[in-house]
C-alpha cells in the first residue's frame, strides 16, 4: 500500500520533491512523471495480466451469481440458444436475475424490460467515472470501450488508473484484460450452471430463493448511506403494497417512490462513505 | 420471438446506460445532485425487487424465503460480503423448510 495517493494527487505535481522517492515498480526515475509522459510501446500483454490478476477477488465473487443465474435459466422457458446468448447480450447479472424472476412470473415484456434496464441506471455513474480516462480514445474506440462498464471494473479500473502511471494504451490493455477474465468466468459458469442445473436442485422449491438472495446481498451493499437506505426502504415498502397492480407494473413505480424519498433527506445525509 | 426482443432490448437498453456519459461528459462531471439521485437507483430498484419475489413467493413457500432472505441481509450487513447472503440464507431456508 505505498502506492497510496492522496485525493487530488495529479493537481499537487508541483510537490516534486516529495514525490521524487515514491517511483514505480516498472522504472525507477527520479522525477514524477505526468499521466501521458510514457509512450506506449512494447508489448499490452504485461498491463492487461495485471488488470487481470488485480480484478480476480472479485471475479471470484461474481461466481455464486453467475451459477444461481445458470440454474435458473435451465428452470426457465428459455431455449438452449436464449440462454447461452443473452449473458454476452447482457452483460449484467442483476438484469438477468430480474428478466428471469419476471418471466416466470407472468411479467408483461415491456415491465421485464424495463425492470431489467433500471437496475442497471448505477452504470451511468460508471461511465461518468470513466469518462475522463478516456476521453482521448476516438469515438469508435468509446463505442467499444462502453460494452463492458460494470461494478467491478469500475472499482478496480478506476483505483488502477488514479495511480497515474498507464498511458492511454497500458489503461486500454490493462480495462481489456480485466473485463475479458470477469466475463469470460462468468458466462462459462452461467454456462456450466445451466448444463447441470436440474440435476444439480432436485429441489426445485429451493430455486426461487436463489434470486431473491443474490439479491439482498447487493441491496445490503449498497445502502451504505442514509438516504440510499430510505431509499430502499421506501422501495420495498412500496413494491410489497403495490404487488396487485397486474404484470408487475408496481415494480417500476415502487423504484420512483424509493428515490423520491431518498432524495428528500440527500441535505442532511451524514458524510457519506464511498461515492455511489 | 418476444423472448429474443426482451433479451435483445435489454441489452441495448444496459449498453446504452454504460455509453452514453464516454460521450455526454467530454471533459465535465456530473451535477452533484443529478449523481446522488442515480446513486439512489440501484438500491431502490435491488430491494423493490426482492421485495415484489417475496410478496410472490410467499402465497407458495409460506415464510421460509422470508426468514431466509432477512438472515441473508443482517449476514451481509455484518460482515460486509455479499457471498454471506448465500452462506447464511440458504442453510436457513433448509432448516426452515425442514422445520415446517
Amino acid at each position: 500500500m505505498t502506492e497510496y495517493e492522496p485525493a487530488g494527487g495529479a493537481a499537487g505535481a508541483g510537490s516534486g520533491q516529495v514525490r521524487a522517492e515514491r517511483t514505480t515498480v516498472a522504472k525507477p526515475s527520479s522525477r514524477w512523471e505526468p499521466p501521458m509522459a510514457r509512450p506506449g510501446r512494447g508489448s499490452a500483454w504485461p498491463q492487461a495480466l495485471e488488470g487481470a490478476r488485480d480484478i480476480t477477488p472479485l471475479v471470484i465473487g461474481v461466481v455464486p451469481l453467475a451459477i444461481t443465474i445458470g440454474v435458473l435459466m435451465s428452470t426457465s422457458s428459455l431455449s438452449t440458444a436464449q440462454a447461452v446468448a443473452s449473458g454476452p447480450i447482457i452483460l449484467a447479472g442483476t438484469s438477468q436475475l430480474a428478466a428471469l424472476h419476471l418471466l416466470a412470473a407472468g411479467a408483461a415484456p415491456q415491465v421485464i424490460v424495463l425492470s431489467a434496464i433500471v437496475v442497471n441506471v448505477r452504470m451511468l455513474l460508471y461511465g461518468a467515472a470513466f469518462a475522463p480516462w478516456f476521453e482521448h480514445e476516438r469515438p469508435r474506440k468509446r463505442l467499444l470501450l462502453a460494452i463492458p462498464i460494470v461494478d467491478q471494473l469500475y472499482f478496480t479500473c478506476t483505483a488502477r488508473f488514479d495511480r497515474r502511471d498507464l498511458d492511454g494504451r497500458g489503461r486500454r490493455a490493462y480495462y481489456t484484460g480485466a473485463a475479458v477474465w470477469l466475463y469470460g468466468v462468468w458466462w462459462l459458469w452461467q454456462l456450466a450452471a445451466y448444463a447441470v442445473g436440474p440435476s444439480l436442485l432436485d429441489a426445485a422449491d429451493a430455486v426461487t430463493v436463489l434470486a431473491p438472495l443474490g439479491l439482498v446481498g447487493l441491496v445490503a451493499t449498497s445502502t451504505t448511506t442514509r438516504s440510499a437506505s430510505a431509499a430502499a426502504g421506501a422501495a420495498a415498502a412500496a413494491a410489497w403494497l403495490l404487488h396487485g397492480v397486474p404484470f408487475n407494473g408496481g415494480l417500476p413505480l415502487a423504484v420512483v417512490v424509493g428515490v423520491v424519498v431518498g432524495s428528500l433527506g440527500v441535505g442532511d445525509r451524514p458524510q457519506a462513505r464511498g461515492h455511489r | 420471438m418476444t423472448t429474443w426482443a426482451i433479451i435483445v432490448a435489454i441489452g441495448l437498453g444496459t449498453y446504452a446506460l454504460r455509453v452514453c456519459m464516454l460521450f455526454v461528459l467530454a471533459g465535465r462531471s456530473l451535477p452533484r445532485r443529478a449523481g446522488s439521485a442515480i446513486g439512489l437507483v440501484a438500491p431502490a430498484a435491488l430491494s423493490a425487487l426482492v421485495s415484489t419475489m417475496l410478496v410472490q413467493a410467499d402465497a407458495t413457500a409460506g415464510g421460509a424465503d422470508i426468514v431466509a432472505v432477512v438472515a441473508g441481509f443482517v449476514a451481509v450487513r455484518r460482515t460486509g460480503n455479499a457471498l454471506h447472503a448465500f452462506a447464511v440464507g440458504l442453510p436457513v431456508y433448509a432448516a426452515v423448510t425442514l422445520a415446517f
